[in-house]
């Protein structure tokens, strides 16, 4: 092992302190520097979002000036938050005008006439105002959730709970039980107007939950027991299957059957015809789609 | 100083009856079940649980549930190059895999304060035990459910993409190829395709870890039930040697390793069915499992009615499927084929029948039967 001399470690020991000194300022300028930078793109972010949404119409350097002003007093926070509240152009539009109708399929007008189908879209989709559309959420409970028996069962087909599956389920179909405890559609989706026959229940799981791929068997959660009020849009108003009715009237029942819904046929709600329909009834309009953001709401009741 | 049970109860309920003592109640009991589960819940001895916080997690625009994404090794090679050439190029891409989270909760249960009366045992001890035990199973059937899919899809994969079976029919014939699964010596030999469960021998041991070790991995650990276990006590002083033999004919096999490799025991035996041994890497090229939010306690008192759930979130996952293999000591088919038609025999029961009691007292089975009038 190699000896080091005394004058060596003497030398060490006095250039040790200057060294750690001098080290030691040039770190602490640089963490200055550092939050000075850090603080300068904060400000200019800001700035930024603040002309982006309307809210100043200063210019950009005074702007981020009264900001770095504003950020040595300690209030920078309070004015991100503040203006992370503000939607854009919130101080110029009261309001804009737009067609938020939905279009079956995902056909615009545009998309139709280039095509070639001009005109035909629309008139296809007049007729069927009364059809619902899938979108992201379908079903929306408006009662108190917690008296809900919500119970998961295991799915007898698991590949139904991939999202990328066009078999997919969809919030708000209608399953029942088959002998193996396990969930199935309620009604036959081989083609629309199919009824569903035994009692059913729905399906309160939007497409591609991860909780429930996470879990062997697929186990997806359904209404099980209890009473409930609910806005669902798996729907078909117009179709009239067996002995239904077109939903047209509130408190009218409600039966289960297989529905066409922009091009995906899915278990969902129609019409039921009263007296002289044998199939169950699951539930009563509680309110029109007219009059409910073309979504229908019903109450549970149960009816053999 | 032990308190009587019966004291224990009234407590209980008394301290049910304010904010206060429930708060405590489900914060000792949350704390007592925590603790007990990572002595008891087998997966966790292969897949030790991380705990994550929702910042480590990712939403979906889609719905409100939770993922965490895991970084997956990107491929690499080197290769040998002429002082004038150059190497090939790789644009790097490193797989990614979601690891989504659920709940696994306890049921709810419930009783009437009068009804606790009757009791002598201690409520509060059937809430650690039946809550603890519950949600370990959960965990160990989930756990199980992955790994045998994960040994299934790669046999899948070695034969062609198809399910192909595997029983001692299909081995005699050379129909199938052992890729993930492998059947003992026994099974191989059997005259049937049955589910009977041949004693481990020490040649399937070292076979199925050449399973691994033959993929540029390292077999590490054995998961296996105490039934089979239990076999390897009626291995031959050919198999153990003089001095292993004479030890565990005395105080069993005390030692921490099996053949080099570390080993779970378990005994529960309605999940993990006997005759199934599965072998493992070490975590880190095998899988996850996140804990989100350790088990809660929630208990209150409406009226006379006393309820109580506990329930964690957790995710697990086979990210590396290639990281387990398995060891089937029947020769019946274990595929989803069930060529044999005994694939319930060798896969977990399902939720609801697990935890049956192994007494017989509501049957009126206890010996002398006493009737009291």
């Amino acid at each position: 092992m190699d000896k080091i001399s005394h004058a060596k470690i003497a030398e060490v020991l006095a250039d040790a302190a200057a060294t750690l000194r001098q080290v030691t300022q040039e770190r602490d300028a640089a963490v200055e520097k550092l939050a000075a930078l850090e603080l300068r793109t904060d400000v200019e972010k800001l700035a930024s979002s603040m002309i982006e949404k309307g809210i100043s119409d200063a210019p950009k350097d005074v702007l981020i000036e009264q900001l770095e002003k504003a950020a040595q007093e300690g209030r920078l926070d309070r004015l991100r938050d503040a203006v992370n509240l503000v939607g854009p152009d919130m101080w110029s539009k009261l309001g804009h005008l737009t067609d938020d109708r939905r279009h079956p399929g995902g056909t615009s007008d545009l998309e139709s006439f280039l095509a070639g189908g001009l005109g035909l879209a629309r008139t296809a989709h007049k007729e069927t105002d009364h059809m619902s559309t899938i979108d992201r959420i379908n079903f929306e409970p408006v009662t108190d959730v917690l008296p809900i028996h919500r119970r998961d069962f295991p799915l007898a087909d698991p590949t139904l709970v991939n999202p990328a599956n066009p078999l997919g389920l969809i919030d708000g179909e209608w399953m029942t039980l088959n002998g193996s405890y396990q969930l199935v559609r309620a009604a036959n989706i081989a083609a629309a107007g199919n009824a569903a026959t035994v009692r059913s229940f729905p399906l309160w799981a939007e497409r591609g939950r991860y909780d429930v791929q996470a879990i062997a068997g697929r186990k997806t959660p359904i209404f099980f027991l209890g009473v409930y009020e609910i806005d669902t849009r798996i729907f078909d108003a117009a179709l009239v299957v067996g002995a239904g009715a077109a939903i047209t009237t509130v408190m009218q029942p409600l039966k289960v059957a297989s529905v066409n819904l922009g091009g995906k046929i899915v278990a969902g709600l129609v019409g039921h015809g009263g007296a002289g329909d044998a199939n169950p009834i699951v539930g009563y309009v509680t309110r029109l789609p007219a009059s409910n953001s073309n979504k229908l709401r019903f109450i549970q009741g149960w009816r053999s | 100083m032990s308190v009587p049970a019966r004291v224990l109860n009234d407590m209980f309920s008394q301290k049910l009856g304010t904010v206060e003592g429930r708060e405590k109640i489900a914060e000792y009991g949350g704390t007592y079940i925590r603790d007990r589960l990572r002595e008891v819940s087998y997966a966790r001895k292969i897949v030790p649980p991380e705990n994550v916080t929702r910042a480590d997690c990712q939403r979906s625009v889609n719905h409100d549930t939770l993922v965490k994404i895991v970084d997956v090794e990107p491929k690499s090679r080197a290769m040998s190059v002429t002082f004038r050439g150059q190497p090939t190029a790789r644009f790097i891409r490193g797989p990614k895999a979601e690891v989504a989270f659920f709940t696994i909760s306890s049921e709810m249960f419930q009783k009437t304060e009068q009804e606790l009366l009757a009791y002598e045992m201690p409520i509060t001890k059937v809430i650690e035990d039946n809550s603890v035990k519950d949600i370990q199973e959960i965990e160990d059937r989930e756990f199980t459910i992955h790994i045998e899919s994960a040994v299934q899809a790669l046999q899948q994969e070695a034969n062609g993409g198809t399910v192909t079976t595997l029983n001692r029919t299909t081995i005699a014939a050379g129909t199938v190829v052992e890729f993930s699964v492998r059947k003992g010596e026994l099974a191989r030999t059997a005259l049937t395709n049955d589910a009977t469960v041949r004693p481990v021998q020490r040649p399937d041991i070292v076979n199925l870890r050449k399973l691994l070790n033959g993929n540029r991995l390292r077999a590490e650990r054995l998961l296996m039930t105490e039934v089979d276990w239990d076999d390897l006590l009626q291995w031959t002083v050919e198999d153990f040697g003089d001095r292993l033999q004479s030890e565990t004919a005395v105080d069993g096999y005390k030692y921490n390793t099996l053949l080099g490799l570390s080993y779970v025991r378990t005994i529960k035996t309605d999940i993990l069915r006997p005759g199934n041994i599965y072998v493992f890497t070490r975590p880190e090229f095998f899988g996850k499992f996140f804990v989100l939010n350790n088990t809660k306690f929630y208990i209150d008192k409406v009226a006379n009615t006393i309820s109580w759930q506990a329930w964690e979130d957790i995710a697990m996952s086979v990210i590396n499927i290639a990281s387990v293999r398995k060891l089937e000591l029947y020769s019946a088919d274990a595929t989803s084929n069930n060529a044999d038609g005994l694939l319930a025999s060798f896969i977990p029961v399902d939720e609801d029948e697990l935890g049956a009691a192994n007494n017989r007292v509501d049957q009126g089975l206890r010996f002398p039967q006493v009737s009291q009038f």
